[in-house]
């Protein structure tokens, strides 16, 4: 019956080299743990919701898309994402003060950072 | 994996990545009742038949592997890493599944019904085998998440196989 010839130190290279092996394959899955552990990227959710805005609005669900937004998007870099609900003219004023564009816009993005800032205008 | 660890020990590389690749020809009578092949969400075969019929369906993947091994005449080394890669384990989750029945009708259950045949493996190669697939295996069902998890986990492998009696370790 125990007629396989692996030494204890076979066993040992076999385990690293699996080890290796798995490492490879199962990339994805297996958390470097000195990848990101201790030090977490950061992230960041404002949300502004302007008087002008007269709809009925769920903050919470707000907070949620932006939430998932930044998780899926920015997986290993520090980011934060602004919610602003308001008005044409206030969104129009924004664009041209950050872009020079003297029309309303939905998104504005910046590059890491400086804050991130996307606006949303109610329908 | 057992190719990469052949050579990391000096055995055949070639004949373990061969061996590796034929080993469970058997399944492919029998798709259905493996897991690998079954669709996610989709119903687990084993579910609906006794523990006992479902480890036989099993464990013929060895002896199926085996015919169709000699009826396109594949080498006899070959052969080898059909029958030794399971070496003469039990189907540990379908055995379970029957001694908790068991419990519940006070019966018996005979384990050797839920052992592979055999024999243990008798190469370098084949042992290697049967611990990628077990390792294999096991990774898929634990997702270890560091090194230290999948350490663990390959020598909890290679500690089943031993004390199960699969080969003892030469002074």
């Amino acid at each position: 019956m125990d007629n396989t010839q692996l030494t204890l130190r076979d066993l040992n290279t076999i385990t690293d080299s699996f080890v290796t092996t798995l490492h490879g394959a199962y990339h994805p899955r297996i958390n470097y743990p000195e990848m990101g552990q201790e030090n977490p990227p950061i992230k960041m959710i404002n949300i502004e919701i302007k008087s002008s805005v007269k709809q009925t609005i769920i903050p919470d669900m707000l907070e949620q898309a932006a939430r998932a937004t930044l998780i899926l998007k920015y997986t290993s870099t520090d980011a934060s994402l602004t919610v602003v609900l308001s008005n044409d003219s206030h969104l129009q004023e924004l664009n041209r003060k950050y872009r020079g564009i003297d029309t309303p816009t939905d998104v504005l993005s910046f590059q890491r950072l400086k804050p991130i800032l996307k606006l949303v205008r109610p329908t | 994996m057992a190719e990469q660890a052949a050579e990391h020990i000096g055995a055949d590389a070639l004949l373990t990545r061969v061996g590796a690749l034929f080993h469970d020809v058997g399944k492919a009578n029998n798709p259905n009742f493996f897991i690998e092949n079954q669709a996610p969400g989709s119903l687990n075969t084993h579910d609906d038949i006794a523990p006992k019929k479902s480890a036989a369906i099993i464990i013929r993947h060895v002896t199926d592997g085996v015919q169709l091994a000699r009826k396109f005449r594949l080498p006899k080394r070959i052969e080898d890493f059909i029958l030794e890669h399971h070496g003469q384990l039990i189907t540990r989750y379908q055995y379970n599944k029957a001694l908790e029945l068991a419990s519940k009708k006070n019966s018996e259950v005979n384990i050797n019904e839920f052992r592979y045949p055999g024999p243990n493996p008798r190469s370098r190669e084949t042992a290697l085998l049967m611990l990628a697939d077990g390792v294999e295996a096991r990774t898929r069902a634990q997702r270890p998440h560091n090194e230290e998890d999948l350490r663990t986990m390959i020598r909890g492998v290679i500690e089943l196989a031993q004390k199960s009696g699969q080969w003892t370790i030469p002074n």
